[in-house]
């Protein structure tokens, strides 16, 4: 039997060896358990889950078997945002704890609307770092690393846990806070950093501008691995290749939200799917038309998930709408706890008929990342001329390839009909003029629901 | 292994205990109470990486 320590090639890869190679029936047991339990504590102490419970004539006896977990209702930001406009301020009632408990605030970053207030106890905000060791520790950072977190240490918990993870695991954390990019890459060198996180977005850029500072970072610096998070790119092969080839290194991609913690991560062994903390956090894949739950590989769903220990502002089967499918991998790095195809493919209310056609944004930035003569910046923008969709694809190409423009588009349509199966109005900007990001790219514009 | 997990819950037990100990004893003495308070959230981790799979296994 696979698991529980007996197939581990070395002891020295797991962060918790005892957890990481449960095998997956004690996993399912594991999480059961765990399930019943915030459940329990989300209806005894929050206000919000007990009211929650009570309209639905759902109790917590009522879960029995694992089967039974598809009947606790869901919750999605909708109502978190909702919730928050009561008193008690600024929670609403869905703290499950006195409010003096609370030591950490964040929010969301806004991006989907009105930002999500987050307040986390002590010992939540230890749970954030413990699963960011996970984390890390699966993608080979040690104590022996010196880790820089090009990072605005804002009110978004962005990468604020990656840097607690970070001091937890023993890496030497270096805050690179308030300092410009120019700063951040000069500072990187001079101090031989060995490991980074960032937005792929954020990592496309500053190799961008450490060129143009006569800096190459595959040579001229030390880093030895990245992760990159906030963004869809560090699944999306052609944007991953792109961002290793740039630095020289290996880039690993990681999922995690403000309101469910981190919960997914991608291992050395860079298999094409991102590991899930399976012994901290429940994920069921859930059809986005019948609602049924889905277990087997190869067949995408929007993502249930809930936090099963995260006790000052529980997340119990959150409606994530992040599109997920099941890996039918097993990874070699011996990990029991299942795996996501490809990451987080898309989001449900992004993924959008455009033309009658299925468009996931993502394959547009795998179309146009795979055309190495392009610049790493892109817009779409899709519109209503009468009864047609219209796609505007806003592209740059790189200096001194302007020549080759012709064949370059001739390409990059071919590998948009081929990715995508549509067509495309496509725009040439100079080099440098499309919007920047620090944080999460906004790149697709469907301004047709406006 | 089945031996190691129970005698570290067994010791994670005392831990607990001990912290509860002190905290009847610290009163009202804000510094030690709320270093406690730390110690405990980490010996709640502590559970959730070794008490919570001690009857699976």
């Amino acid at each position: 039997m696979k698991g529980f320590m007996t197939m581990t090639k070395n002891n020295n890869i797991y962060w918790n060896p005892i957890l990481e190679t449960l095998p997956q029936e004690k996993i399912k047991e594991l999480q059961l358990k765990k399930f019943k339990r915030i459940v329990e504590w989300g209806y005894n102490n929050s206000p919000f889950y007990k009211r929650h419970y009570k309209a639905a004539g759902f109790e917590p006896g009522d879960i029995k078997t694992f089967d039974d977990i598809k009947k606790v209702p869901k919750i999605e930001k909708g109502m978190l945002r909702d919730v928050q406009q009561n008193d008690p301020f600024p929670y609403g009632d869905m703290l499950a704890v006195p409010r003096e408990k609370i030591s950490v605030f964040r929010q969301t970053s806004g991006t989907t609307g009105t930002p999500v207030y987050q307040g986390d106890t002590w010992q939540d905000w230890e749970w954030w770092a413990e699963s960011w060791c996970y984390i890390m520790y699966a993608q080979g950072y040690r104590d022996t690393d010196r880790v820089f977190i090009p990072f605005g240490y804002n009110i978004f918990v962005a990468f604020w846990a990656m840097h607690y993870g970070s001091e937890k695991l023993g890496c030497e954390t270096i805050p690179g806070g308030v300092l410009d990019t120019d700063a951040r890459i000069l500072k990187l060198k001079e101090l031989k950093c060995t490991g980074m996180g960032a937005t792929p977005t954020y990592i496309l850029g500053m190799a961008d501008r450490a060129h143009k500072l006569g800096i190459d970072p595959a040579k001229d610096l030390n880093i030895q691995r990245i992760t990159v998070a906030g963004e869809p790119g560090g699944s999306v092969p052609n944007t991953k290749k792109r961002m290793q080839d740039l630095w020289g290194c290996k880039v690993y991609d990681h999922i995690g939200a403000t309101e469910i913690g981190a919960w997914s991560y991608e291992c050395t062994e860079q298999p094409g799917a991102l590991h899930i903390n399976e012994a901290l956090f429940l994920v069921e894949i859930e059809d986005i038309d019948t609602g049924e739950i889905i277990t087997e590989p190869g067949k995408r769903g929007k993502m249930i998930i809930t936090a099963l220990d995260r006790i000052g502002k529980p997340c119990i089967r959150f409606d994530s709408k992040d599109v997920i499918e099941w890996s039918a991998k097993d990874c070699d790095c011996g990990r029991t706890y299942r795996m996501i195809e490809g990451g987080v493919v898309g989001r449900s209310d992004d993924i959008t008929k455009v033309k009658g056609v299925l468009l996931a944004p993502t394959a547009i930035e795998e179309a146009v990342r795979s055309i190495p003569e392009l610049g790493y910046e892109y817009e779409v923008v899709v519109t209503k001329n009468g009864d047609l969709d219209d796609i505007a694809l806003k592209i740059e190409i790189k200096e001194g390839k302007e020549s080759q423009q012709e064949q370059i588009l001739a390409n990059l349509k071919d590998q948009l009909r081929v990715k995508t199966n549509l067509g495309y109005k496509i725009s040439v900007h100079p080099y440098g003029s499309l919007p920047r990001y620090d944080v999460k790219a906004k790149r697709f514009k469907d301004l047709r629901k406006h | 292994m089945k031996n190691k997990i129970q005698d570290m819950d067994k010791l994670i037990s005392e831990m607990n205990n001990a912290v509860e100990g002190l905290r009847e004893k610290a009163v009202d003495n804000q510094s030690i109470i709320r270093n406690l308070d730390r110690i405990s959230a980490n010996i709640n981790l502590l559970k959730i990486g070794v008490s919570d799979v001690t009857d699976l296994i």
